[in-house]
């Protein structure tokens, strides 16, 4: 288990750096230019110029990379181009807004769909196709359109929830909850089709097996054969897609961060991607990718305790 | 079956426990993320956060609602497009040629630090801008301004301007005075202000690119002139979701567009207010045709005009937020004339006799840039692009999907014609200045048209009482050449709570800013 952490961590190296390559290039290639976006129309070229060497913008795309690695090597991850605020600030004050929403969609997802999962593995058929419809229309339905329909509904119409914005667990652990109810359930919605429809094939699969049968005639309850032994035999598939689903959600959070005017990370990437503030888009894009590999850790570590042919191996 | 029943209940128990954790958030949580609206405090939103928070940088329209809190203007607007006292109580004119201007503080005005203001320090604070590149830097370069005594400031043009006072309003923003502490370190005006405002920004409370938060200003000098215990300016990009968080209380204000306007039509919790603000249309800018040649050309520009069918354009754009229009210059501002609207009525047949007369009968080419980040914009390019194609006119468009680029774009010279999002408006001066004259920053290629500059001239050195004629005979002269390809005056729409009051349009087409505004 040792070992598989280990070489987790060591391959996360390589990984973090091709992500933050990949993103420094693709951001290069967006058009625009955070020097006119700041100065306007009325710079002179002296000011224009002036303000480009400055934020090294007439290097070539290679050394700009290069400067920002050795930065990035001393603990520095640069200041935001538009507002002066240092990057490590912009991420760590917007992180808990972001990991709030995702973790808590993920915590949603799991539950409700391991147990429309596993309800409808044991009931008819009818149960399995109203599951396969759901999963349809969960993916479907576009996480913009749910967003703001369930604002206008339950925020708007109903007045259970806020409509927008965000409240810090520490000013209010009630006003937090609140605030996370609507964002959670748009990002989850997706999430629950497809794990319920996952749970479900697995523990299909898993309750044909002969050892099912032996458990049943050896006289064990079926809520045991069921969740103790058949859902955690399913459970590998199950911590892989939830594992999956988690990492979509943080691409999900972009969207739902901006209808509900969440001050999280997915807010503030697509305003610093549009205005070219590359150390705002590679701060973030390096937060996401260690997200990522935190992740696929934990996912790892799961199967490890989940199957001991893994701890051994 | 008991297995079927245990089975039921453990599903519908943990179903019901993933559901019930929200719902104790439920009760007392109605508007109560970040502060909600009360009386005392006022939220509005914006579709995007400020570049900067430096007054010298800053964009005007509405987003001199990031700026206005915390920084007083020298001078003011009033109700009837007059200019009033700010910071200065007395100003004029000195001599009869619109060059020296002369201002003369309130006394005892202290800075947000408590500092005392002083002449020698508003002084500092107009060079400052006028090295910027700010939307008021162009206005004052080469003027000169020096301080007489410890309260009178006077301001040299090197040439007639009779648009000073309006340069000093919070509309303009070259007014909104920057403390000497602000100035010694500028870098810090992008993130914290430095002003003379009723109210300061709290750092503290305020989060980059979400929210802003301006809370009283102890040291400014009219306390009764401070409406709220605290001004919240939230960054709410979707205007849908803008929409939800003023109808459900959230916010008290909000810009607005057709179709969140649209969708609040009758609304007795939701007031709209608009007023046509600014001209949208093409900028003809290589009209000494540099790229393309036939643009120099009046009568290739004067068959651009009759081609297209600004009513159909403009009803299909704007709804009922537009209005057809025919000149660079907006109803209700001094240029505008009903008579310039019958000059280019829609007329393709005589947009192509004017082109083949010009040796254009087989058509031209006309590159074109936009910003495609303006979707009424993007639908008035191409409508355009369709109806120019009517007449053997092709627009060659390039989308830019931020401001960054399509700056770039437009200073890159290699397109003969741009729109400017969201558009202009304002007096004939500026609109004249920025816009066809040499040096204008609308006038990327540096264009000149001998009977403009005549006649702008004349409205610089006019005296207040002949400034309309001046300014109307200005816009004559850049609709009969065809300086521009006009099509619609656009509303600026604002959406806001009833319990809001002092939102007014003011004739030169600004909304007064939030410190003007009460709550019932």
């Amino acid at each position: 288990m040792l070992r598989i952490i280990t070489r987790r961590l060591l391959l996360s190296v390589p990984l973090v750096l091709v992500v933050s390559g990949i993103t420094f290039v693709l951001e290069s290639l967006v058009p625009g230019d955070p020097a006119r976006s700041l100065l306007g129309v009325n710079a002179t070229p002296q000011q224009y110029t002036a303000l480009r060497d400055a934020l090294h913008l007439n290097e070539p795309v290679i050394q700009q990379y290069w400067l920002y690695l050795e930065n990035v090597f001393r603990g520095n991850l640069g200041t935001s181009i538009f507002t002066d605020q240092p990057v490590s600030q912009v991420v760590t004050s917007r992180l808990p807004v972001t990991l709030s929403l995702v973790i808590g969609a993920t915590v949603v997802a799991a539950v409700v769909g391991t147990l429309l999962g596993v309800y409808s593995a044991t009931r008819g058929r009818l149960s399995r196709r109203v599951v396969d419809v759901l999963s349809l229309v969960g993916n479907a339905l576009p996480g913009f359109w749910v967003a703001l329909a369930l604002s206008a509904i339950f925020a708007v119409n109903l007045g259970w929830f806020p409509a927008t914005g965000y409240t810090s667990f520490t000013q209010s652990p009630q006003a937090w909850l609140s605030s996370l109810v609507l964002p959670v359930v748009a990002l989850a919605i997706g999430g629950v089709a497809l794990i319920a429809k996952v749970t479900r094939d697995a523990m299909l699969a898993t309750l044909q097996l002969d050892y099912i049968r032996t458990l049943r005639a050896s006289g064990v309850s079926p809520r045991s054969v069921i969740w103790r032994h058949a859902l955690r035999n399913s459970s590998l598939a199950l911590v892989t897609t939830i594992g999956l689903t988690m990492i979509s959600f943080l691409a999900g959070a972009v969207i739902i961060e901006n209808v509900f005017d969440l001050p999280g990370l997915g807010n503030i990437v697509v305003t610093a991607t549009n205005e070219h503030d590359i150390p705002v888009v590679q701060g973030i894009a390096l937060t996401f990718a260690v997200i990522v590999i935190v992740v696929n850790l934990l996912v790892d570590i799961a199967y490890g305790l989940l199957n001991p042919k893994v701890r051994s191996s | 079956m008991k297995s079927q029943v245990t089975l039921r209940r453990t599903a519908v128990l943990g179903l019901a426990i993933a559901a019930a954790l929200p719902l104790t958030a439920c009760a007392g949580s109605h508007g109560s993320a970040n502060g909600g609206s009360q009386s005392d405090t006022i939220t509005m939103s914006m579709p995007s956060a400020p570049i900067s928070l430096n007054p010298s940088t800053s964009a005007t329209g509405l987003y001199i609602n990031y700026i206005t809190p915390a920084y007083a203007s020298l001078l003011d607007e009033g109700q009837n497009g007059q200019i009033i006292a700010g910071l200065a109580d007395k100003w004029g004119y000195v001599g009869s040629d619109n060059e020296a201007f002369q201002l003369t503080l309130r006394t005892g005005l202290k800075w947000a630090d408590g500092a005392p203001i002083t002449a020698t320090d508003v002084v500092a604070s107009l060079e400052y801008f006028a090295k910027g590149s700010g939307p008021s830097s162009p206005y004052l370069h080469g003027m000169t301004f020096t301080a007489q005594g410890a309260g009178t400031v006077v301001i040299k043009s090197p040439s007639p301007d009779p648009m000073i006072p309006d340069l000093l309003t919070p509309y303009y923003l070259a007014g909104a005075i920057i403390s000497p502490a602000g100035l010694k370190n500028p870098a810090s005006l992008a993130n914290s202000t430095d002003g003379a405002g009723p109210y300061v920004y709290d750092a503290a409370q305020s989060v980059p690119n979400d929210q802003y938060v301006y809370t009283p200003d102890k040291y400014y000098y009219d306390q009764a002139a401070i409406h709220f215990k605290s001004i919240t300016v939230k960054v709410i990009p979707d205007y849908d979701s803008a929409l939800e968080a003023l109808k459900s209380g959230q916010i008290d204000f909000m810009p607005g567009n057709l179709d969140v306007a649209s969708a609040v039509q009758g609304s007795s919790s939701v007031t709209v207010l608009s007023a046509p603000t600014l001209w949208a249309g093409l900028y003809l800018l290589d009209r000494d045709g540099t790229v393309v040649p036939a643009l120099k050309d009046p009568r290739v520009r004067q068959a651009l005009n009759f081609a297209i069918n600004r009513q159909a354009i403009t009803s299909a754009v704007y709804g009922k937020y537009g209005t057809p229009l025919s000149q660079p210059a907006v109803p209700g501002t001094d240029g505008y004339s009903s008579g310039a609207e019958n000059v280019y009525t829609y007329d393709p047949a005589k947009a192509r006799q004017l082109l083949a007369q010009a040796g254009y009968g087989k058509g031209l080419t006309i590159p074109v840039n936009y910003g495609s980040f303006d979707p009424d914009n993007t639908k008035l390019v191409q409508a355009v692009q369709a109806e120019l194609a009517q007449v053997g006119v092709t627009l060659q468009l390039k989308a830019d999907s931020n401001f960054g680029a399509w700056v770039s774009d437009y200073v890159s010279k290699k397109f003969a014609a741009t729109i400017l999002s969201p558009g202009a408006g304002g007096s004939e001066f500026f609109i004249a200045d920025s816009t066809f004259m040499p040096g204008g920053i609308m006038n990327v290629f540096g264009a000149t048209d001998s009977q403009l500059t005549a006649a702008f001239n004349a409205l610089s050195a006019a005296s207040q009482a002949q400034q309309a004629t001046a300014a109307q005979q200005v816009n004559d002269v850049a609709v009969q050449d065809a300086l521009a390809l006009p099509v619609s005056a656009s509303s600026t729409i604002v959406m806001y709570s009833p319990s809001l009051h002092g939102e007014q349009f003011l004739p030169g087409g600004n909304l007064t800013p939030v410190t003007a505004w009460t709550s019932a």
